[in-house]
């Protein structure tokens, strides 16, 4: 398998070295070692913005094989955003092609004096000057290099105006289609002068067994795309979601305040945006589910506008939370996002948050320079402008919301931080009202947000009979998603599948994370062997997820965070108004116990820390010293 | 000719939808919902009828 490269950007240095093959059993790869890395090298209370702040680029350990939807790639760092950890993933074609290129991970650190990007060919690693990307979008930027270095199949991840001008939510993008979004980690890119890296390659990635790997990729082909869950997001993609969230009262309205939003009407549906403003679709490597949409407006006064998406991100976020069912708008913003590199939940929280200060006159024009009305088209792509720029009210924001707030409320700040819905410092991407064991995990999710990515036990709201999930998970569970009765465990179940996805490179939408007819630790244990010759069993896959989330854990606990940051939105505390589940809510005392009973499954004491036996058991007893 | 199995979004009841029947009335809500069929055994809720007036029912839903 290939080694790390360890650059240092402030002395333009490289070292390699291989990857032991403990660390490899232990974390097999992607944000499994990024982590291990990131743990080990990182000292506490560090400014994320340092340039000894370590980022790590991760192909997963099945990343570039012939196995299904081996796209994914991670990147980590402590973020700037957050201030916690900070971990991104994405699809695409970079990953692989970094495993072509010869390098499984890419260790960094320093700052570069003056703006460069990596060219990463064939094992060769090139520091070239970068300056003259300076006026450049992302998208051009992503063309600019391609052109530069003569080879339109290179891949490159870079950042934008966003990332460049160090907005704390700043993503990384590789194509205009596939970002590595969230926590910002082009902010910290920007932060070492590092604006892109290129790499392309022809060295095979070795595969212990081709006739077996063969034979398990057609059964899990045939697997996944007889499910309707492949069916409808094959069409679809993730904007299957905006269905759903509307007909099940699950809408992040008007920034979380309602669970329905009444404006959308008939336009705001995923059949509508398909027919009209879909022209194709786009898959990452080696995917048969090619979620990603390519959009056009072809009439009325935004004739032109052409690009990738939008996922449920921005339909829901773009959409529900800033108070539109306006396509054309959500995709505007959706684009002007991609340009600048800004995530684009965090993004659009932040519209969404202002948008109710000045909904309930906590701020007004002398602050913000315009009116901020609910789904306001012209509102909205200003204050992107205004992020990404650094410029007028919406500059404001680009610093976090923290300082935002301290700048509107002053040393009354505290007061008003409930408007904007957090957990560990990021904005939320879901309202887990109604599904308590998605909301456990997003409560106790490593990377904040109340990440869907992290854990959202999907099967929680599919009406599953519980002998169905005991088969599936290995215990019963009810199938009533408002019940708080044994959630903690297919919680637990879910962050396991979601950290060996990740640390293999296999994206979520072939996974049980997204549908229960989908792959499990049983076949992704088959395809690991067939790829490593690693005889895991799927109980021995599942300790590895563990292992890694109790490595974030450890990294969470290290930095100041424990119980107190175990918590939902203050909102999440309000009953939802409308719809079946109308009523229901996170109820403070049942979610304490439901907490109890998390850390009691993961083997952590009363306040969330692993316990001694715990660490011993996952053989994290040696390098995570801190607390033995 | 074949059938699919349909959960209906509003009250969460089953029931059976004639294969490539694109409106279906939930026998327990009487929820009108618009259907999209993948093959004649797998078809899955796109809409409501209308949206308006499912919104507008969603208001009087009582738990």
């Amino acid at each position: 398998m290939n080694p790390i490269a360890f650059i240092d950007l402030s002395k333009q240095e490289i070292v390699v070295k291989p990857i032991p093959e403990r660390i490899r059993h232990l974390f097999l790869g992607g944000r499994g070692i990024n982590m291990y890395l990131l743990y080990n090298h990182l000292r506490e209370g560090l400014d994320p913005l340092s340039p000894e702040n370590p980022l790590l680029f991760g192909a997963g350990l099945l990343t570039g094989t012939h196995g299904i939807a081996t796209a994914r790639f991670n990147i980590s760092a402590k973020s700037p955003e957050s201030g916690n950890l900070g971990d991104s993933n994405s699809g695409g074609f970079f990953g692989p092609e970094l495993r072509f290129a010869g390098y499984d991970h890419l260790f960094i650190k320093g700052r570069s004096p003056s703006p460069v990007y990596l060219w990463i060919s064939d094992g060769k690693i090139e520091f070239r000057e970068a300056s003259h990307l300076q006026s450049y979008n992302l998208p051009q930027t992503l063309d600019a290099i391609r052109t530069e270095l003569g080879d339109q199949d290179i891949q490159v991840a870079a950042i934008g105006p966003a990332g460049r001008r160090l907005v704390v939510f700043a993503n990384v993008m590789c194509t205009i289609g596939d970002a590595a979004g969230r926590t910002g980690m082009g902010t910290v890119m920007g932060a070492k002068n590092l604006w892109a890296i290129a790499v392309r390659g022809r060295r095979p990635i070795e595969i212990a067994s081709p006739e077996k790997l063969i034979k398990v990729v057609e059964k899990h082909y045939h697997q996944i795309t007889q499910t309707k869950g492949y069916k409808a997001t094959a069409l679809y993609g993730t904007l299957m979601r905006l269905a759903i969230s509307r007909t099940q009262g699950q809408e992040p309205a008007l920034n979380f305040q309602y669970n329905m939003l009444e404006s959308g009407g008939e336009e705001f549906d995923p059949d509508v945006f398909v027919r009209k403003y879909e022209y194709g679709k786009m898959a990452c490597f080696n995917c048969p589910v090619h979620t990603k949409h390519l959009h056009r407006v072809s009439s009325g006064d935004h004739k032109g506008l052409t690009g990738a998406g939008p996922e449920y991100g921005g339909a829901g976020y773009f959409g529900s939370s800033c108070g539109t069912g306006d396509w054309v708008t959500i995709m505007e913003c959706w684009d002007l996002c991609n340009q600048y590199g800004l995530d684009i939940l965090t993004t659009a929280g932040y519209i969404a948050w202002v948008m109710e200060l000045y909904q309930r006159e906590l701020i007004d024009e002398s602050v913000t320079g315009m009116p901020l009305h609910w789904g306001d088209h012209e509102a909205m792509t200003t204050l992107i402008h205004q992020m990404g720029r650094r410029e007028g009210f919406g500059g404001l924001l680009s610093d976090g919301w923290q300082k935002a707030n301290m700048r509107f409320f002053g040393e009354k700040a505290k007061e008003y931080e409930h408007y904007i819905p957090t957990i560990k410092g990021m904005t939320v991407d879901q309202d887990t009202r109604g599904t308590k064991a998605m909301a456990i995990g997003a409560a106790t999710a490593t990377r904040g947000g109340g990440c869907h990515l992290r854990s959202r036990f999907t099967m929680e709201e599919m009406d599953l009979p519980p002998e169905a999930t005991k088969k599936i998970i290995g215990r019963p569970v009810t199938s009533d998603p408002d019940s708080y009765e044994g959630k903690a465990y297919p919680a637990i179940w879910m962050e396991k599948l979601c950290a060996v996805g990740d640390a293999l490179g296999v994206c979520r939408f072939v996974t049980k994370w997204l549908s229960p007819g989908l792959l499990g630790f049983n076949e992704l244990a088959e395809a690991v062997s067939a790829v490593t010759g690693y005889d895991l069993t799927p109980e021995q896959l599942m300790e590895v997820g563990e292992r890694i989330y109790n490595l974030e854990r450890l990294f969470l606990i290290r930095e100041g965070l424990g119980r107190k940051d175990d918590r939902v939105p203050e909102r999440f505390h309000e009953p939802w108004q409308y719809g079946y589940q109308r009523g229901s809510c996170i109820e403070r005392e049942k979610f304490e116990t439901l907490l109890d009973e998390y850390y009691r499954e993961h083997g952590w004491d009363e306040e969330g820390i692993p316990t001694r036996e715990t660490l011993e058991r996952l053989g994290l007893s040696e390098e995570p010293s801190h607390l033995i | 000719m074949g059938e699919a199995e349909i959960r209906c979004r509003s009250c969460h009841q089953r029931f059976k939808s004639p294969v490539f029947q694109e409106l279906i009335e939930c026998p327990n809500c009487l929820q009108k919902w618009k259907l999209k069929w993948f093959d004649e055994s797998t078809a899955t809720i796109l809409a409501p009828e209308s949206w308006v007036e499912f919104q507008a029912k969603m208001k009087e839903v009582k738990k």
